[in-house]
């Protein structure tokens, strides 16, 4: 580590910059492929972020690979860095990460893309891919926002689209070859572009037609193919057997607990929901032996159960029962997800006496039935009112309910029932007997701004304008009186960049390089987020943003990330779509098949 | 319940976290080690542990110590073996001992803190050093709640030894009377203390009048 004491202690929090956790894993380096997970934000949330954790120590079971890690500085460790001259180092080495051999940058959301190049110059590289060399890292990046990476497509070497354990060993194991034979970078991105999941921008040219719709996109190189299939892993295996314990508090300090990856529901906002597909879950016996191998070597006094909904876990109640009789004697507490009230969750509430009874969060995303059907969120107003209901008889006494608003579809009637149900949520309470209402009741409710992604049935969809999504808080904000509840709502702003950079192509590079060159940083941080230094940068750029946001795409256009084959079909998406507009449902997949065409029997 | 008391070093990585932090990764390797620690009552049991006195960031310490409630009584140097094994890098758990009566929080009185001072600023530290201990009172502008106030410091100091370019001081340092170590440190470097080298060595308790070592 290059930073004396007297520079650690002129920031905030200087325990973020030091590393020695535990569990942090120290290689001799010699012969080792090097690799610098890089994750685009703040030490406490990375450390949070339970893919870190997975591909931190996936790599590292590797003897011929050792992974690092960095995290994008505070801006007060920033003035330091840049003040002394230290470029932004790893902090198992201290070594800069250009020392480096692939840097990998986790895209978690679209916030973060400035930060990734506050990263990269940081640490001493030129932003764009084509003007680093041969003594510079591969800079990869992977993570849910790959599913369009052409707005960073400028920048990174090469994409890693899918699930990270499917082919990372084929990228590591090619890297290694390549090295052996003395082979240059552009061999090594040669070497690994047929491997599932691996795009290479340089190997492919976008044209563009007068209206500025793509016209076409191939690739340039006769042996890479014209669509990138995503890395895809049949059957989760891997999970650490160790995880590391940041010294710093972090977002979260707990073990997590991957119960499933993908969703069987389908609501049509959640990309994650078509992505992952299919739904693949762990066994309760390999999820047991997880917690008590992780509780064992963290210490930990929390376990959280993570998967787009954990409640729909197959074995859901003899898992709690099972984590229950572990966690129990050893005060671990046991936090379960809430964002549905059925059930099997309000069971699992009764049995755990360790959570503390006073906050529960439902997500019902909209607030009439008409709208509820259009995004397919499978929740009736007396169904949430029930659980409620039920919550309330448990000793409850605060709920948060979230909301989108700006949804396809939406009418002024569709956002005062958000108020609305708000309010049935407060009489609901009061009409339980006196006796039963101990304490006072609270309910928040939340609106967030829907922002359309790829490879969701609303990737055609025109996003609303940030005057629009303005107005509708008004709505919603008039359509509350009583004084039990209180109203949040996103930035409307920061929702419109958001969908610039969601649905953007390769030309939109050009205004995230412009933004970060005029200050653009911390994106996601209120604090931080200027949205004139972006309006300027679309400017600049040369971009209109309304043409990525608000625009309706027809059903024809060839879209940004139409050359991924993400498992799910265009047509099941335009067919989900075209229902959706309709206000028809469609089943989960467990039900009965609709068809995606994602092989989940194979 | 076995009331416990813990002497241990920190230092590296731990230095830079805080109080509240340093709880934390405290616990942790508490919970790791398996041995039987007590928990408070109520929906958010802890384990029972507090520290005599917490450390600045960025300073190491020598012998420092924490208090521990046991469930149930066990063998003292098989605890600390135990502990030491799934302590965190930089924590060195030296000896633990059961230890009934008040807290070490409360019957800390003092500590001694080393100062490392450059080459150059020798002769002006021990200069410093000779004046401070001669002055009979050494008044300084406070901070506290009700603003700025004049305060005598020169009671707190109980002692300061210069030897060569290490300066050991011993200093008021517990829940009655504090004295910060870097505003002593500011009056012999005659300069801010932001790169300045101390740890902190010991902490005291009274005896009668005499001043003795925690452990």
């Amino acid at each position: 580590m290059r930073l004396s004491d007297e520079m650690l202690l002129r920031v905030e929090k200087p325990g973020r910059y030091v590393g020695g956790e535990l569990n942090a894993v120290i290689k001799d380096k010699e012969g080792k492929t090097r690799f610098g997970f890089c994750f685009p934000d703040v030490y406490e949330v990375g450390m949070s972020h339970l893919g870190l954790q997975m591909l931190y120590f996936f790599i590292n079971r590797r003897e011929d690979a050792w992974c690092e890690r960095a995290f994008m500085p505070w801006p007060d460790m920033l003035s330091v860095l840049r003040e002394a001259d230290i470029p932004l180092y790893a902090l198992e080495s201290g070594d800069g990460i250009r020392e480096l051999d692939i840097l990998g940058f986790t895209l978690q959301y679209e916030m973060c893309y400035t930060n990734v190049l506050a990263m990269l110059e940081l640490g001493g590289l030129a932003l764009r891919a084509a003007e680093r060399g041969e003594d510079d890292p591969i800079v990869c990046a992977g993570g849910p926002c790959t599913t369009n990476p052409e707005p960073m497509a400028e920048f990174i070497d090469f994409f890693y689209i899918g699930d990270g354990e499917a082919s990372l060993d084929a990228v590591l194991d090619a890297y290694r070859d390549n090295k052996t034979r003395g082979g240059k970078k552009a061999d090594f991105l040669s070497a690994i572009s047929g491997i599932d999941g691996i795009y290479v921008p340089a190997f492919y040219d976008v044209k563009y037609n007068d209206d500025d719709t793509i016209a076409n996109f191939v690739s340039n190189r006769h042996e890479v193919g014209s669509r990138v299939k995503r890395a895809f892993l049949p059957r989760l295996g891997y999970f650490p057997e160790r995880f590391l314990v940041p010294l710093v508090e972090a977002v979260h300090n707990r073990v997590t607990l991957e119960l499933a990856r993908g969703c069987s529901r389908g609501c049509r906002f959640c990309q994650a929901g078509y992505i992952y597909r299919p739904l693949r879950e762990r066994g309760i016996d390999e999820l047991l032996a997880q917690a008590e191998a992780l509780l064992a070597a963290t210490g930990h006094e929390e376990i959280s159960l993570l998967a787009l909904s954990a409640c729909d876990h197959s074995g859901f109640g003899e898992l709690v029962d099972r984590l229950l009789a572990v966690t129990e004697p050893k005060k671990v507490n046991l936090s379960l997800p809430s964002t549905r009230l059925d059930a099997s969750f309000l069971s699992a509430v009764e049995k755990t006496q360790r959570v503390r009874k006073s906050s529960l969060t439902v997500a019902p995303e909209a607030g009439s039935q008409r709208m509820r059907d259009v995004i397919k969120k499978n929740l009736t107003e007396e169904g949430i009112l029930a659980g409620i209901t039920q919550a309330f008889e448990a000793d409850f006494n605060k709920i948060k309910l979230y909301f989108m608003a700006g949804l396809p579809g939406e009418e002024e009637g569709d956002v005062q029932a958000i108020g609305t149900l708000a309010e049935k949520v407060v009489e609901v309470y009061y009409k339980m007997p006196y006796e039963k209402r101990k304490k006072p009741v609270a309910v928040s409710v939340s609106t967030a701004c829907f922002v359309p992604k790829a490879f969701t049935p609303f990737q055609w969809v025109g996003q609303v304008s940030p005057e629009a999504f303005e107005t509708r808080q008004r709505e919603v904000k008039a359509g509350i009186r009583k004084k039990q509840i209180t109203y949040r709502y996103h930035d409307a702003k920061t929702a419109y960049v958001e969908g610039v950079l969601a649905r953007g192509d390769r030309r939109v590079g050009a205004a995230i390089e412009a933004a970060y060159r005029a200050g653009a940083m911390f994106d996601g941080w209120s604090e931080h987020f200027n949205y004139y230094t972006w309006l300027a940068a679309f400017e600049s750029a040369g971009i209109d943003p309304d043409f990525y946001t608000q625009r309706e795409r027809g059903e024809n256009e060839l879209l940004p990330w139409d050359f991924i084959d993400m498992g799910v079909s265009k047509e099941f998406l335009r067919r989900e779509y075209e229902r959706a507009m309709k206000g028809e449902t469609s089943p989960d997949c467990r039900t009965s098949c609709a068809d995606c065409e994602v092989a989940c029997h194979a | 319940m076995h009331k416990v008391r813990i002497q241990f070093s920190k230092d590296g990585a731990l230095k830079f976290i805080g109080h509240l932090d340093f709880l934390r990764v405290f616990q942790q390797a508490l919970r790791r080690s398996g041995l039987p620690v007590a928990y408070s009552q109520g929906f958010n049991p802890h384990i029972l542990l507090s520290f005599a006195l917490p450390l600045p960031l960025g300073m190491a310490s020598l012998h420092d110590y924490a208090d521990l409630t046991l469930a149930e009584s066990t063998d003292m140097e098989n605890a600390r073996v135990r502990l030491q094994e799934y302590a965190p890098l930089g924590l060195t758990v030296l000896t633990i001992w059961e230890a009934d009566g008040r807290s070490a929080a409360a019957v800390t009185e003092a500590a001694d803190y080393i100062l490392t001072v450059k080459e150059a600023e020798i002769t002006t530290v021990r200069q410093a050093v000779h004046e401070l201990l001669a002055a009979k009172e050494y008044i300084i502008a406070k901070k506290t709640k009700g603003g700025i106030k004049d305060t005598d410091i020169r009671s707190d100091i109980i002692d300061i030894k210069s030897n060569g370019n290490v300066v050991t001081m011993r200093l008021s340092a517990g829940s009655g009377r504090f004295l910060n170590p870097m505003t002593v440190a500011a009056i012999l470097l005659g300069r801010d203390t932001a790169a300045c080298e101390m740890i902190r060595a010991e902490l005291f308790k009274k005896e009668g009048e005499i001043l003795k070592p925690l452990y």
